[in-house]
């Protein structure tokens, strides 16, 4: 349906064609949740803060000069905007420290819990994601969901790339340590 | 190395699992309502000039036949300025409220400087507001 690119309906909707903008937040609304959600930890104020990144990329189009992609333009918008939210709540939870995490014990096959339901599963996965850290947890999911290159990544976040792949490294292990007998470990042997 | 390489494969295995998350049904359609809103403001927000543009060649009409009148109409008789007496207000500059009051330097200067400060303060949360 929407197959133009981002370029096509940032034009359409500087010209006055504002309907053509329902492109773009159709296009961009999955991960702009996901990664606010990821930060805020409220679906609600998620969803509230993911449509003012919208309005507010909107008001803004006109200062969007196309040197980066509009992905990474409207990423970075609703990362700094889920920080916001988050120093206002002060909400924020202190992150576990799992540092002290042992590789060698990620064979201990017999605490397994493979048999979980999907949506039990997926509650877990996002549980342990959410005791990353918000740099974290945004680096990981733009990696990994969207697949975007270390490079973009930085510009988002603000961070060099070397921290970057330090932070991917450090997160990688944080999460294979908390649901290492949770999510199958049966499916890849990590010993 | 092994290991890392079968920690990344992991990683990538339970982020497929988490999957992104889904907003509610209605959210472009909120979002579009909201962006129209703003369509609408920024359209309607188009500033008019306190003064407009007759107002302004009417005060130029009255300045223009104020000065003609002034050069042509020389005569006494024609420009009666009422004789108002300007003493009381000689007598009321000449009062000094702040004669017998005698502020320390300390005070002065950290008075001064409680001021600057304050006037910084509001500058900075109103930019960090306004942002």
């Amino acid at each position: 349906m929407n197959t133009k690119p981002d370029e096509y309906y940032i034009q359409q909707t500087l010209k006055g064609n504002i309907n053509d903008y329902a492109f773009l937040v159709e296009r961009y609304k999955h991960m702009v949740f996901t990664l606010t959600i990821r930060i805020v930890k409220n679906r609600e104020e998620a969803e509230e803060v993911s449509q003012d990144v919208f309005v507010k990329a909107y008001k803004n189009l006109k200062k969007f000069k196309g040197d980066s992609k509009f992905s990474t333009w409207i990423y970075k918008i609703a990362y700094y905007a889920s920080l916001d939210v988050l120093k206002l709540n002060k909400r924020q939870i202190s992150s576990e420290n799992i540092d002290t995490f042992k590789e060698r014990n990620l064979g201990n096959k017999d605490d397994s819990l493979n048999f979980l339901h999907d949506k039990e599963r997926k509650q877990i996965i996002n549980d342990a994601l959410f005791k990353l850290n918000e740099d974290e947890r945004v680096i990981i999911t733009l990696y990994y969901f969207e697949e975007m290159p270390i490079k973009e990544i930085s510009k988002i976040v603000d961070l060099s790339e070397d921290n970057i792949k330090i932070k991917l490294f450090r997160s990688r292990k944080k999460l294979a340590g908390l649901l290492k007998n949770v999510i199958g470990p049966n499916t890849i042997d990590l010993i | 190395m092994k290991t890392e390489k079968n920690i990344e494969e992991f990683t990538k295995y339970i982020m497929k699992e988490a999957n992104v998350e889904k907003p509610s049904a209605d959210f472009v359609n909120k979002v579009m309502n909201s962006v129209k809103m703003e369509s609408d403001l920024s359209v309607s927000k188009v500033y008019q000039p306190l003064i407009s543009k007759s107002a302004w060649a009417a005060i130029t009409v009255a300045f223009v036949a104020l000065y003609i009148f002034i050069l042509t109409g020389t005569s006494q008789d024609s420009l009666l300025i009422p004789n108002i007496h300007f003493t009381l207000l000689d007598k009321i500059s000449s009062i000094n409220l702040f004669e017998r009051i005698h502020l320390s330097e300390t005070f002065t200067f950290s008075f001064v400087l409680f001021s600057i400060l304050v006037i910084l303060q509001l500058i900075v949360i109103k930019n960090y507001r306004g942002q």
